[in-house]
């Protein structure tokens, strides 16, 4: 019994570790960038870059490739991400973007917000309006607002037998 | 009506471009469309310059247009990776234009027959595009149920939506005001269940995980942003119907928002799958829009709207977040998308941002939201404080536990990853998420009642 329990346990285990693995490597899709690996020269992976040693080894790697880089030739060219062949077309459609989404929102925004938008549901010209008109009423010796500010004869109830049927809730 | 001119007539002028400029050219349209419906928000009431025979629109409707418009341009930025995969990618710009342009309708529209059609029709764009670029073969199913969801919770309202017309006369939302004394529960369900799914409210929300998981970078920003908010609006207009007296149905509502809320947080914190976490993400910061709608209060509203218009930016930039991520690394693990951050470390900044963003780490205008909407829950029920508390310990666990292992993790699988996979075009679009919560921060009352 203790041998049977202790196998399983063991054999558990390894089912774990094996889910473990599958899990962590099932879960990748096909890539769909256009990138090529090819592309750069030195590859490196995150390990390289977490260890100090290796980072400098890395960075010895790197100074020495690219010792007689020029910097501004072609291949070296960071691209914007909208077009990989051309660089004048892919630095174009960046100024293109951000002045779309940047620059003209921003001052349209700003715009809008200050002139339309100002004062939104007239809620400081009420403020104003209500200290002009309760300086008047205190010269004249009114009070603020009067009990009865709507007349009470125009002022139509519903009769007890409409209430009737009506369920009241009065919340306090 | 001058903006869907204005779509219609550069539409019109793309198409004549040549095919590899079109798409940065619909881009910028929707930058400029963003711009022109910015126009829409003078005034309180309704805006004097969209008044015509089909559309009236107020601030409810105009943040919501100015929303759409913005995420649906995002959301062809950042879907670049997409060039190469099945089906030809001038087709999705033809469909997320078409998509943006029955949202804005739908937004507009002054009738409840055309919102219907309005709000049903954008599901076949949205099932299109899951179906044509969803990462899996699971994605077919992910379509069957939001389909099923979403038409089987909104016939009830198709017929709500008849009787109401057949009993006043006219479909005109602005003119109808039904009594709410002898209304029942059936009635109550059926008027409001289709945009409870659509927000998604507990314990409706099943769908949303799966077609966020399913869907392409660009297909999850259109969802997150922009389509859950339907079922937000959607409920403004029927409550403006029954003029914001929804008594105890209402609280009902309200109570299982707050336990959604709960639930939602604690499944994000056994999440692995990135993308699955800001769908959960999503359905717990919905529950705070819900409650804040339910409860018939002028804060509420407000807490409510600043909700779904803040997280119709933050979720959207999770996603384009980690479809950066696990495009580098091939995996939507999170502890897998560890090794990209290490790679390219401006990522592990990017997500820290978009992390308190979401969890409402002032100044985002998401704590302005909870706070409201926290009040007005409170106002109704002093108890329901202990619920609440914790969801917020979870908000913060699930999001400080997220960012521990994105960032944190001991290296465990040896991967190659090339940090020029991070392009400054991701970058700007992450950026063009975040500065607009500006807006909402300094404006945040403009969604209060007159």
């Amino acid at each position: 019994m203790a041998t049977f329990l202790r196998r399983t346990c063991r054999l558990h285990q390894q089912m774990s570790g094996a889910r473990r693995y599958i899990q962590r490597h099932s879960l990748r899709f096909v890539s769909t960038s256009d990138k090529k690996e090819s592309n750069l020269s030195i590859p490196f992976t995150p390990e390289d870059i977490a260890d100090e040693t290796k980072r400098k080894e890395l960075h010895k790697r790197l100074e020495e490739h690219f010792k007689d880089e020029d910097l501004n030739s072609p291949k070296n060219r960071i691209p914007y991400g909208y077009e990989e062949n051309v660089p004048e077309v892919d630095k174009f459609n960046y100024h293109t973007v951000w002045w779309f989404w940047f620059v003209i929102p921003v001052i349209v925004g700003i715009a809008i917000f200050n002139f339309s938008l100002n004062d939104y549901g007239l809620r400081s010209w009420s403020e104003r309006e209500a200290r002009l008109v309760m300086e008047e009423r205190e010269k004249k010796g009114l009070p603020y607002v009067e009990k009865n500010y709507i007349d009470p004869s125009k002022i139509e109830l519903p009769s007890e037998e409409d209430i009737e049927a009506w369920d009241v809730k009065i919340k306090i | 009506m001058g903006l869907l001119i204005l779509m219609a007539l550069n539409c019109f002028c793309v198409m004549f471009l040549n095919k590899k400029d079109q798409t940065v050219a619909v881009v910028n349209c929707f930058g400029v469309w963003s711009a022109f419906s910015l126009m829409y928000w003078g005034g309180s009431g309704v805006s004097r310059e969209s008044l015509s025979e089909l559309f009236c629109v107020d601030i409810y409707s105009s943040s919501m247009i100015s929303l759409s418009l913005w995420i649906c341009g995002i959301s062809i930025l950042v879907s670049s990776c997409m060039t190469n995969l099945r089906g030809v990618f001038n087709s999705y710009l033809i469909l997320v234009t078409l998509l943006c342009f029955l949202l804005v309708q739908c937004f507009m529209v002054n009738t409840l027959a055309m919102f219907y059609v309005l709000f049903e029709s954008t599901l076949i764009p949205l099932a299109s595009i899951i179906g044509i670029w969803g990462g899996q073969i699971e994605r077919v199913p992910s379509i069957q149920y939001m389909a099923a969801y979403t038409v089987g919770g909104s016939f009830p309202l198709l017929l709500i939506f008849t009787t109401m017309e057949v009993h006043a006369g006219s479909s005109f939302m602005w003119f109808i005001s039904m009594k709410t004394t002898s209304l029942n529960w059936l009635f109550w369900g059926g008027c409001f269940l289709g945009f409870l799914i659509k927000l998604p409210a507990f314990p409706f929300h099943a769908w949303l995980p799966k077609a966020h998981v399913q869907a392409p970078v660009g297909g999850s920003v259109i969802l997150a942003g922009i389509l859950l908010k339907l079922g937000g609006y959607g409920i403004t207009r029927m409550m403006m119907l029954f003029s914001y007296t929804l008594e105890s149905f209402g609280i009902l509502v309200m109570s299982f928002s707050i336990v959604g809320s709960v639930y939602g947080a604690f499944m994000c914190l056994r999440q692995s799958d990135i993308k699955k976490l800001i769908a959960y993400s999503s359905v717990s910061h919905m529950a705070f829009s819900i409650m804040g709608l339910f409860s018939c209060t002028e804060v509420g509203m407000v807490g409510a709207y600043i909700m779904l218009v803040s997280h119709g930016f933050i979720s959207p930039g999770l996603f384009v977040l980690s479809g950066i991520n696990s495009e580098m690394v091939h995996s939507r693990k999170i502890k897998v998308m560890s090794d990209g951050v290490r790679a390219a470390p401006s990522l592990g900044f990017f997500w820290l941002v978009m992390i308190m963003a979401n969890l409402g780490v002032p100044p985002c205008p998401v704590i302005i939201s909870e706070v409201l909407s926290v009040v007005c829950v409170i106002a109704l029920y002093p108890w329901v404080f202990v619920l609440l508390l914790m969801y917020f310990i979870l908000s913060g666990a699930y999001s400080f536990s997220l960012y521990c292992q994105l960032t944190r993790t001991k290296k465990k699988i040896k991967m190659k990853v090339f940090f020029n996979e991070v392009t400054l075009k991701d970058m700007s679009a992450l950026y063009f998420l975040f500065y607009p919560l500006a807006e909402v921060l300094f404006k945040w009352d403009l969604w209060a009642m007159m």
